[in-house]
């Protein structure tokens, strides 16, 4: 399990803006805040830390949204590898 | 606390967290909370503490979550100036960095063959055996990711304690030229700007500097302000595309060494214009050229000789736009483009560099050169108007400049070879004077070349003590210098570092260190920033700090009656007392953090360095209070410890006289006035040709800190950029016959490695180009690189050489 929070930056345009909204908040994997401005607030939640980049790229492609920065990542249940 | 519970909790952190850095993200001012602690029994309860990031330069500071001893999560501190709370994809994975499942846990000594685990008293005997046997011939290797205290404790062990400047770090191979840079022009090190300045210029020019990848905090910071409606318009200066040149307006591409054309090209256009800015100029600034050379071919010194206005506007004559096009590649209009934009007045001009123009067999010219720009048209000293370097470690200013841990330097910034600086040390360290050595010790490169010669052969440095990094990856043309040290039998490496490396793996002797937040440490970013952090985890099995094994190892040469190791009172040079002046032996490890903490009493040692040079710091406590302070720090009247943000300007700066304006204190020229050189263009000292046709640069990508070490054992940060590739123009790729993934050599007249081809990838070269990155040690692109380097900062070029690629049957 890999838990996140995202900072969402959503298009100028605003019914791209406000289609990209309803459609975050429709994704079972988040958790979604306030419209602030033109940027929204989410925890995500999903089966690994390969899933959690996954879901960032994907939201990173998605209509309506202009940029995603990840803000926290929950470390304890990933585990280090070897080079 | 249950585990549902537990995820609910960080669930609602990371919405939190996420929610602050929308608000500001808005301009919405929401109070900034300390993240909270889990409502859970003490033993489980999650404690968050602050730190700098373990990683670059940029010192963003992170909020670490701590449970039952280990490091559980991370977030962006709201609180901290320099990142407000975000952080890069290497800042949000940093806590991984300690958990890699090969963390060395014990010393290790190499026996037939092998590394075998022995005690830590065994190995500290060793240690002092080596160093007792021939100090003359102990060289100590550190790194700009030491800390401070780190940094300062084997300063003083080989400095005062051996009386040799056999001390040499790694910032000799990204930050010299910056160093050298700042002194020819304002006569003392580092940046008179600071990070203000990206949120205040028009326009931001990057020479040679990926940022979007390399400091890519940093970046956000300039970019975002377009997404607040601001107006910030980015010339991106660079050899090949890069994730920067997709957010420039305006992308101007130069041949490689071209930078030092367009420099001259702009002073010429200013000179030409009449745009200079005269009163500036007369006020603060005097004129310099090189002298001749020495009758033996020697380089002239570094301090120049005087130039007029005239004389200085005739060398720039031959730098017409046509001429500088002819050098550089970059079309003639735009170099009119730049001169106009460098004339006008009502635009806050910003410079920014980091490896580009310093990793450059002339990286002091091409720094002399901006900041000669910048002088010269007035562009200094006022919010936004700034040339400013960037560094590549957390603690390259911190420790390496700013404590001296360079073969050249004392601490705060003073230099062995001057009488008077030593003994300025010789009074802070209570030595007879006369013990510091004013001999310049061993630059990198020449450290490397005379320990892997054997010493019948004029290789004279037998034993070399390596401290968090890694040079037998990072050390130019390693063919030829470190990794010769495999076939000599009498040299004895020692590497203290946290994981197996490519330097480990020629070590004879391996010390397992604490890292980051498992020791209590402070760094320095590039803006000045002295940044602190307390120990909030346990190190793995036997790992120790690299402060106490370098203090362990002075107590059992004390005790052997080494002289040096006393100071002119007899007493121990790393001496600590409790209150009631009660030595603590803090060369016993179970007393390194139980009585006192040892970081305080290095520090404040240290701090009594940074007067001399005007880089005064404050005391300890201070910073533990602070998310960093810039100095020079000094007390205000009503008691409060007051940092400086633009330095030798009026008003910020609390050196510069009043009615001033600017003073720039330290002038070379002794008369508080900051120095413009010309420094002419000179070719490369490796070219293509018809057998090596590419130029290869090399770099870092976005993922990856330096050699890799750290990041490629964090999971997600390895599967993102799992090993490194040649990148190169589609052109080329075509003209050779291979295609992405396809597999080809890249050879140069040094050695070669084999890589996979990597088009339109994350960057872009141009034809006649390739780039690979350096993290990957399998296959080390060290082996092709060059080790020529800059003449006064002795920082070699690892951004340009000749190579040819030819594909793999
Ligand atoms: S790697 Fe550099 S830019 Fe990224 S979080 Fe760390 S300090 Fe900031």
């Amino acid at each position: 399990m890999a838990i996140s929070g995202i900072l969402i930056t959503l298009s100028h345009d605003s019914e791209r803006q406000r289609l990209a909204c309803e459609r975050l908040r429709r994704d079972q994997r988040l958790v979604v805040g306030e419209l602030l401005g033109r940027h929204v607030a989410a925890s995500a939640v999903t089966a690994s830390p390969d899933d959690d980049l996954a879901l960032v790229d994907e939201l990173r492609r998605a209509d309506g949204v202009d940029s995603v920065e990840i803000v926290f990542v929950a470390l304890d249940e990933h585990s280090g590898a070897e080079s | 606390m249950s585990t549902v519970d537990r995820r609910e909790f960080l669930k609602a952190s990371a919405l939190a967290a996420a929610t602050a850095a929308a608000a500001r993200a808005s301009g919405i001012s929401l109070p900034i909370l300390e993240p909270q602690a889990a409502p859970s029994s003490s033993a489980q309860a999650l404690r968050w503490d602050k730190a700098p990031c373990r990683f670059c330069g940029t010192g963003c500071h992170v909020m670490v979550g701590t449970e039952n001893g280990r490091v559980v999560a991370i977030q962006g501190d709201q609180k901290a100036e320099v990142n407000k709370g975000l952080l890069c994809v290497k800042g949000y994975h940093v806590g991984l960095a300690l958990y890699g499942r090969d963390r060395l846990t014990q010393p290790m000594l190499r026996t037939q063959g092998r590394l075998v685990p022995i005690s830590w008293d065994k190995a500290l005997d060793i240690v002092a055996d080596r160093i007792a046997a021939d100090p003359g011939r102990f060289a100590i290797y550190g790194s700009g990711q030491w800390t401070i205290g780190e940094g300062y404790a084997a300063n003083k062990f080989i400095k005062a304690g051996l009386g040799s400047n056999l001390i040499d770090a790694n910032p000799r191979l990204c930050m010299a030229s910056a160093v050298t840079g700042f002194i020819s022009t304002f006569g003392v090190d580092e940046p008179p700007g600071v990070y203000d300045d990206l949120d205040r210029c028009d326009v931001a020019i990057l020479w040679g500097n990926n940022m979007a990848e390399m400091h890519p905090v940093l970046f956000s910071r300039l970019v975002d302000r377009r997404a607040r409606g601001e107006k910030v318009v980015i010339i991106d200066l660079t050899t090949r595309r890069t994730r920067t040149s997709e957010l420039a307006d305006q992308v101007l591409f130069f041949k490689p060494q071209g930078d030092l054309a367009i420099a001259n090209g702009i002073a010429h256009q200013l000179v030409k214009n009449g745009t200079c800015d005269t009163a500036f100029v007369a006020a603060h600034c005097n004129f310099r050229r090189l002298g001749e050379p020495g009758a033996d071919g020697a380089q002239p010194d570094m301090l120049g000789v005087p130039m007029t206005f005239e004389e200085y506007a005739k060398a720039l004559e031959p730098y017409t736009p046509q001429r500088v096009e002819e050098l550089s590649g970059v079309p003639a209009e735009s170099i009119v483009m730049l001169g106009d934009l460098f004339g006008r007045r009502d635009r806050r001009i910003n410079s920014l560099w980091c490896m580009g123009m310093n990793q450059h067999t002339r990286g002091t010219a091409i720094n002399c050169l901006v900041h000669g720009i910048h002088l010269l048209s007035g562009h200094f000293g006022k919010p936004g108007d700034a040339a400013t370097s960037l560094t590549g470690q957390p603690s390259a200013c911190g420790t390496a400049r700013e404590v001296g841990t360079l073969c050249h330097l004392l601490p705060g910034g003073l230099s062995v070879t001057n009488p008077g600086h030593r003994a300025i040390a010789e009074k802070h360290w209570n030595l007879e004077p006369g013990r510091l050595s004013g001999r310049i010790g061993l630059h990198a490169v020449e450290l490397f070349k005379r320990f892997s010669t054997p010493t019948d052969q004029g290789g004279d440095i037998t034993t070399v003590w390596v401290q968090v990094t890694n040079p037998a990856h990072t050390i130019p043309d390693l063919n030829h210098s470190i990794r010769r040290k495999a076939q000599l039998a009498d040299k004895f490496l020692i590497v203290s570092d946290v994981y197996p490396t490519a330097t480990t793996e020629l070590a004879d002797l391996v010390l397992p260190s604490a890292m980051w937040v498992e020791k209590n440490g402070m760094y320095g970013n590039s803006e000045r920033r002295t940044q602190h952090w307390f120990k909030m985890v346990e190190p793995p099995g036997e790992a120790r700090d690299d402060a106490w094994q370098m203090i362990a190892v002075s107590r059992r040469l004390f005790d052997r009656g080494v002289p040096g190791m006393r100071d002119k009172d007899g007493r121990w040079l790393f001496h600590t007392a409790d209150s009631a002046g009660k030595e603590i032996p803090i060369w016993e490890w179970k007393r390194y953090y139980s009585d006192t903490v040892v970081d305080e009493r290095l520090f404040d040692e240290y701090r009594a360095f940074s007067r001399h040079k005007h880089k005064d710091l404050a005391p300890y406590r201070e910073y533990v209070k602070a998310r960093g302070l810039r100095w020079p720090v000094v007390q205000n009247s009503d008691g409060e410890w007051k940092e400086t943000r633009w330095r030798f300007t009026e008003g910020s700066d609390p050196y510069v006289a009043k009615g001033k304006g600017f003073q720039f204190y330290h002038s070379v020229t002794k008369d508080d006035r900051a120095l413009i050189w010309f420094r002419p263009y000179e070719p490369p000292p490796e070219v293509p040709d018809a057998e090596y046709p590419f130029w290869l640069c090399t770099g870092r990508v976005l993922e990856h800190w330096h050699s890799g070490t750290m990041t490629r054992r964090i999971p997600q940060l390895h599967r993102a950029m799992p090993k490194a590739y040649v990148e190169m123009n589609h052109l080329d790729a075509r003209a050779l016959g291979v295609r992405s993934g396809e597999m080809v050599t890249v050879r140069s007249r040094r050695g070669e490695v084999d890589l996979p081809v990597w088009l339109g990838g994350r960057g872009d070269p141009r034809p006649g180009e390739v780039f690979v990155p350096f993290f990957d040690e399998n296959p080390l692109i060290n082996r092709v690189t060059l080790a020529a380097y800059d003449p006064y900062s002795k920082q070699p070029d690892y951004k340009k050489c000749a190579v040819a690629v030819v594909p793999k049957a």
